[in-house]
């Protein structure tokens, strides 16, 4: 594989990939029920635990929004939702951060400004896998938090303006039979 | 019981993933996806008196089911649940999965095709097979079938406004758009489904229409592989919901599964004679420009897009682009907006004040954009190798600098582009700081609502998959692409009536020769 094609792989980057569960220091666990999650393995859940807490660290408890995460994989190409484990483990990866940023620690052991300064050395990076990573990150935390009712009033969104009971159940409504036939909603079009 | 309710509860009308055992099934013609392309194609086909089997991977839902709340409504409509993208990340496609395909989700905007896009084919791509006057009656057709008219000035929403403001000020040439509705209560929420039924959208027009005219429409039932003998497609073979097994024989066969999941399904099958399958892929690639205004927006409110200017459309050697609206709800809204922690949340509380104006980017007219090739990933799901060019990223930055200055021009108080970190303006003279933004891969958000091409139609064998003239496969003599992968470049402006207007001039001569 040249180099340009090793960036272009995006988040399944083989060879980057491969070394994402090799760790200098493992992750920081988070207990969590392994039969409780549908793609997440418990690390990734953990790991994926850490980011969203600095994604949205106004939010209490980060492991919704990590459940949510989960359940959303379900939709997409199965070979993609692996992705995201071993883009996860490769986030907390001890041996690429030395390689990369000169740091010793996993993601998910760090305190919250050294996190922060990974997750701004990952969106900063000249490798594409990693800008693109944290991408797929920042997305999947802010989506799965702002999902919420609760979240969304609080940013000011007051929710669908609903008209009860009202649909135009006729798949004829609006051609010229129809037109001559009925009298349109609104009294003319 | 309404009308829509009746049809859909047809015994025609099959769900695969109730189906109790493996399911063999034939007919004349069957239909794959339910889209923009498959409707037309099975109504003028089913009225006509054909026998059409059409076999959609999406579920049927109706306005019962689009609860205006992305979370939920997204699994159900949405390729892979809305989170479908580039191979490299890059840009992200929105693209539908539902009976009645992306016009369920799509924001309702009618173009027909612009009339020196028809001549670029003809000229450079080698289309002869039909010329643009033959195209019009069909979208006169649909234009009354789908109740496609300009909109009221009344139902200029303010996110709409702002562009028009902005546009105007700077002198800049804008239009307002035509929209497929009928008595549409400008809810908003277009890209959800509309819960009224007031967009025309496939799914309560030609689907109902081939429906009634007697044709039959299993939904939940995805088409995996062609199977090929002696030049010809003797079967489809696929997967019900559930994972029970799906046989079909067909006299003939129809693929509408839209770009990236047509060229796909040729890929899976094996299908790829001249090694040009999945080539040429245009996504229209856009890019977001975030004003926050001092007085409340609201766009999540409204018809998603009124206005739109094609000023730049044709920038001579430089690639064009046009300029429309985007609605903004909260779970898309949070994940396009740059940045993570407090300076998300600072930016993301003024939601309601935030309008969304978008740069379309017209990909595949110039040598520099050359567009992507889709591939299969090891499950056999699609993925689009679309590396962004050096000619698009130049694009991106004059277009991002003329959203901004049409935003200041309206009034907005700041300007956000979707870089990480974002470049923000306050005044005219910020602008320029776009141009030493991080243009490149992963750096700025992009996304596509537009995918075209992918099985290109051309008279040349050796360059195109399908003859111009009927959309037939080059070699196998009962297959037909009729959807919007047979584009052989994008199109600059939204693509439905596009692909209506040829689908319906297609499936008129497959009548006529059948
Ligand atoms: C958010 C959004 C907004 C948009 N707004 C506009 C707009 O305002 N104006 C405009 O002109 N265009 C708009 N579009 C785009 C437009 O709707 C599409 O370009 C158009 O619907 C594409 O038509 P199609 O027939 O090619 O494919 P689709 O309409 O996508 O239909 C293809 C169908 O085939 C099904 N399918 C695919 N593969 C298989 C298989 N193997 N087996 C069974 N079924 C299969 C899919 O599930 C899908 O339902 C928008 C799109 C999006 C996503
Ligand atoms: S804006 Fe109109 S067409 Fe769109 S969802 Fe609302 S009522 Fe339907």
């Amino acid at each position: 594989m040249n180099r340009r094609q090793f960036l272009k792989r995006g988040v399944i980057g083989g060879a980057l990939l491969s070394v994402a569960g090799l760790a200098l220091y493992p992750s920081r666990e988070r207990g969590v029920d392994a039969a409780s999650l549908r793609h997440l393995s418990p690390r990734g859940f953990a790991i994926l635990c850490a980011v969203a807490a600095r994604i949205v660290p106004h939010v209490a408890d980060p492991t919704r929004i990590v459940r949510q995460i989960d359940v959303w994989l379900d939709d997409v190409a199965p070979d993609a939702a692996a992705d995201v484990n071993k883009l996860l483990l490769l986030f907390d990866n001890a041996l690429f951060a030395l390689i990369f940023d000169g740091r010793l620690s996993p993601f998910s052991r760090a305190d919250g400004d050294a996190q922060d300064a990974v997750l701004t050395a990952w969106r900063d990076s000249r490798v594409t896998v990693r800008r693109s990573g944290y991408q797929v990150l920042r997305r999947l935390c802010l989506g799965a938090c702002y999902a919420d009712t609760n979240e969304q009033r609080g940013i000011g969104y007051q929710g669908p303006r609903r008209i009860p009971g009202l649909s135009f159940d006729d798949s004829k409504m609006g051609t010229r039979e129809w037109l001559a036939a009925n009298t349109p909603p609104g009294g003319k079009p | 019981m309404s009308a829509l309710a009746a049809v859909f509860a047809h015994e025609r009308v099959i769900d695969g993933a109730r189906a109790s055992g493996d399911l063999t099934v034939t007919a004349d013609t069957c239909v794959i996806g339910s889209g923009a392309g498959g409707a037309v194609v099975a109504a003028t086909l089913a009225q006509a008196g054909k026998d059409v089997l059409v076999v959609e991977e999406g579920g049927l839902y109706t306005n019962k089911d689009f609860t205006m709340d992305e979370n939920d409504v997204f699994p159900k409509l949405y390729q892979e649940g809305g989170r479908r993208a580039t191979e490299d990340l890059g840009v992200v496609i929105l693209q539908g999965r539902a009976v009645g395909g992306t016009t369920v989700v799509n924001w309702t905007t009618s173009f027909r095709t612009p009339e020196d896009v028809v001549a670029h084919w003809r000229e450079k791509r080698g289309v002869t097979g039909f010329a643009y006057k033959e195209l019009v009656p069909h979208w006169d057709w649909i234009e009354e079938r789908l109740a496609i008219a300009e909109v009221k000035p009344s139902e200029i929403n303010k996110n709409n406004a702002k562009l028009k403001e902005g546009l105007e000020k700077l002198g800049y040439a804008w239009a307002p758009l035509k929209r497929n509705v009928y008595a549409c209560m400008q809810s908003g929420y277009c890209g959800m489904g509309c819960p009224y039924n007031a967009k025309r959208s496939m799914l309560v027009t030609l689907i109902p229409d081939a429906i009634e005219a007697g044709a039959r429409l299993l939904h939940r039932a995805r088409i995996d592989r062609l199977i090929e003998s002696g030049g010809e497609i003797t079967a489809a073979e696929g997967t019900l919901q559930g994972g029970k097994a799906l046989r079909i024989t067909a006299k003939r066969f129809v693929l509408s599964g839209g770009a990236l999941n047509s060229p796909a399904l040729l890929l899976r099958s094996g299908l790829n004679d001249n090694d040009r399958v999945g080539l040429r892929t245009f996504l229209h690639p856009a890019i977001i420009s975030v004003g926050d205004y001092e007085e409340p927006i609201e766009a999540s409110y409204g018809p998603p897009q009124s206005v739109a200017s094609h000023h730049f459309g044709n920038r001579g050697d430089e690639v064009g682009f046009f300029l429309e609206a985007a609605p903004n709800h909260p779970l898309l809204g949070a994940a396009t907006m740059p940045g993570f922690g407090a300076a998300h949340r600072e930016r993301i509380v003024r939601f309601a004040h935030a309008a969304s104006h978008i740069a379309i980017t017209i990909d595949g007219f110039h040598d520099a954009t050359p567009g992507g090739r889709v591939k299969l990933r090891p499950s056999g799901a699609p993925v689009l190798d679309y590396p962004i060019p050096e000619a698009l990223f130049r694009t991106f930055a004059f277009a991002q600098k003329r959203l901004a200055e049409v935003q200041l021009a309206s009034g907005a108080r700041r300007v956000l582009t979707t870089h990480e970190p974002p470049i923000e303006m306050r005044a005219a003279s910020d602008v320029s700081a776009i141009d030493r933004a991080p243009w490149r891969t992963g750096s700025v958000g992009v996304f596509s609502a537009h995918q075209m091409g992918g099985c290109a139609m051309g008279d040349d064998p050796k360059s195109a998959v399908v003859r111009s003239q009927d959309l037939r496969h080059h070699r196998l003599r009962n297959l037909h692409v009729i959807d919007g992968s047979v584009f052989p470049t994008s199109l600059g402006v939204n693509p439905q009536e596009s692909i209506y207007g040829l689908a319906r001039l297609m499936a008129t001569r497959l009548v006529a020769a059948s």
